[in-house]
């Protein structure tokens, strides 16, 4: 390792770099504070040893421009002091030396010191270059992360064709086939083939959208919206459903709840929440939706008079093709609707939760949007 | 005047499908196999509805629409996409403009005739203003 010893007094500059000779290090001499910044640039030592009292340009001096240089602050500087001077002790560790040594020194006291300070900076190093290797590799990793998302999203982008293509005939087909056939035996069968392309089609673009929803390119498209005109207008959109059900709707919200928001997703969410209370609810049931506001976050909460769940259900629900055992044949749920509800509203940062006293004791779902 | 409507898709299924529903219905259909084909007949003289498929080889329902306005065939035709693909965006964002409506893979029929119904009716108010 290098050390640069820097001093007017030429004879001091001997005795120290005699002092050191033991320690096999490559020891350099300058006269000057010029000569110093003359030759750290040129040689980049691992040490300075740095007299602070030098006409011209002052320890002190050669140090602050040492440590405004960005290559060059990280070398240690060791003082030498003529005297045994606190301020001057002080004023030299604060300005980024790592230690000082009185003149005249002792040879062991000097070697120790130097030998200590060259550990530090060689655990430094290794830490530097350590620190360098982690940021490759992490630079390295974001390119591979990077290039497998867009392959990701090319694949989805392909099963969606491929799926929803052939869909098409038979989506399209079928009921037309239905129209024309009198033997209601066909009939039947053609019925059960259709009701299953439906649940096809229903998992198709259940599934799909929820691989969109997981995609972190996907952007949202935020705007400003009373979030209660939003719950009005999805309500509305839901009635015909509601009056054959015979269910009974109480909306709690009466003031304006300003929110930014992706209004589609989140009328989406409304929507599959509230049409999911109605499915699991014996006729005459009641649906009732509250909101909360505090400073943070907005609280929907929409609790039905339905059939409730249990513990075990309550900590599954939101996972993706969760279906409760009652339900398990129903063809008319994919299993991913929660699981969609749970990506948008973690896609705007807020969170989603069920609660239920038990079956038939209804279920509440709360959902937070962030202020 | 015309009301005509073409299918533009690389897909003999989806041809079939439009084909066999528009028949049902009454209104003539003229297929493309290719946007290549597509650009063929509306340099034959071909106006009217298209209904563009997104993703084919070659040349995809974007890149048909750009080569479409580039050779000033245009004016008299309106373009509905049928897109299957979560994100059908185009490369352009001007080409957008001359998209009046998407359609959804897999459509009912009653969808697809819906929007020959809304559409078709402006297709002559288009050749009729040129």
């Amino acid at each position: 390792m290098k050390v640069l010893i820097v001093d007017d007094n030429q004879k001091a500059l001997v005795i120290a770099k005699a002092r050191l000779g033991k320690e096999e290090l490559d020891v350099l001499c300058a006269s000057s504070g010029k000569d110093c910044l003359e030759m750290v640039r040129k040689t980049t030592p691992d040490l300075i040893l740095l007299d602070l009292d030098m006409p011209d340009m002052s320890g002190f001096e050669v140090c602050k421009i040492l440590k405004s240089d960005n290559d060059l602050s990280m070398i240690p500087i060791i003082f030498l002091t003529a005297t045994d001077d606190t301020t001057n002790r002080i004023n030299g560790l604060d300005l980024g030396a790592v230690d000082y040594v009185t003149k005249p020194f002792d040879p062991f006291e000097l070697r120790a010191r130097v030998r200590a300070a060259l550990r530090t900076k060689q655990l430094q190093d290794q830490l530097a270059e350590l620190n360098r290797n982690l940021e490759d590799r992490v630079e390295q990793r974001t390119v591979e992360i990077n290039q497998l998302l867009n392959q990701k999203d090319a694949f989805i982008n392909q099963l969606s064709h491929d799926l929803r293509t052939p869909l098409t005939p038979l989506v399209a087909l079928l009921p037309m086939v239905l129209k024309k056939i009198e033997d209601t035996e066909i009939k039947k069968i053609l019925d059960l083939a259709i009701k299953n392309v439906g649940y096809m089609k229903n998992l198709t673009e259940k599934t799909l959208q929820l691989a969109q929803l997981n995609s972190s390119r996907l952007q949202l498209k935020m705007e400003k919206v009373d979030l209660k005109d939003e719950i009005i207008d999805t309500l509305d959109s839901l009635s015909s459903i509601f009056s054959e059900h015979g269910v009974k709707i109480v909306n709690n919200i009466n003031s304006p709840i300003q929110v930014e928001i992706d209004k589609v997703l989140i009328k989406e969410l409304v929507h599959n929440l509230i049409s999911n209370s109605v499915k699991y609810m014996k006729d005459e049931g009641g649906i009732t939706i509250d909101g909360f506001q505090n400073s943070k976050d907005v609280r929907i909460s929409i609790t039905d008079t339905g059939i409730g769940m249990t513990h075990d259900q309550l900590n599954h629900i939101f996972e993706e093709f969760y279906k409760a055992d009652n339900a398990r044949h129903d063809r008319s749920s994919s299993g991913l609707g929660l699981s969609i509800c749970k990506r948008i509203i973690e896609k705007h940062g807020g969170s989603i939760y069920a609660e239920s006293q038990g079956v038939n004791e209804g279920t509440t779902v709360h959902f937070t949007i962030p202020l | 005047m015309s009301r005509n409507i073409m299918i533009v898709d690389d897909d003999p299924s989806i041809q079939e499908t439009v084909k066999i529903i528009l028949d049902a219905n009454g209104y003539p259909i003229s297929i493309a196999k290719s946007g290549r084909e597509c650009i063929d007949m509306l340099r034959g003289g071909f106006r009217g509805l298209l209904f563009m498929d997104v993703m084919m080889p070659e040349m995809d329902g974007w890149d048909t629409i750009a080569a479409i306005e580039k050779e000033d065939l245009l004016e008299g035709n309106i373009i509905c996409m049928l897109t299957a693909v979560n994100d059908p965006g185009p490369k352009m964002e001007s080409i957008i403009e001359c998209v009046i409506e998407y359609v959804r893979k897999p459509f009912t029929s009653e969808e697809l005739l819906e929007t020959v119904r809304e559409y078709l009716p402006y297709v002559e108010e288009v050749q009729g203003a040129t």
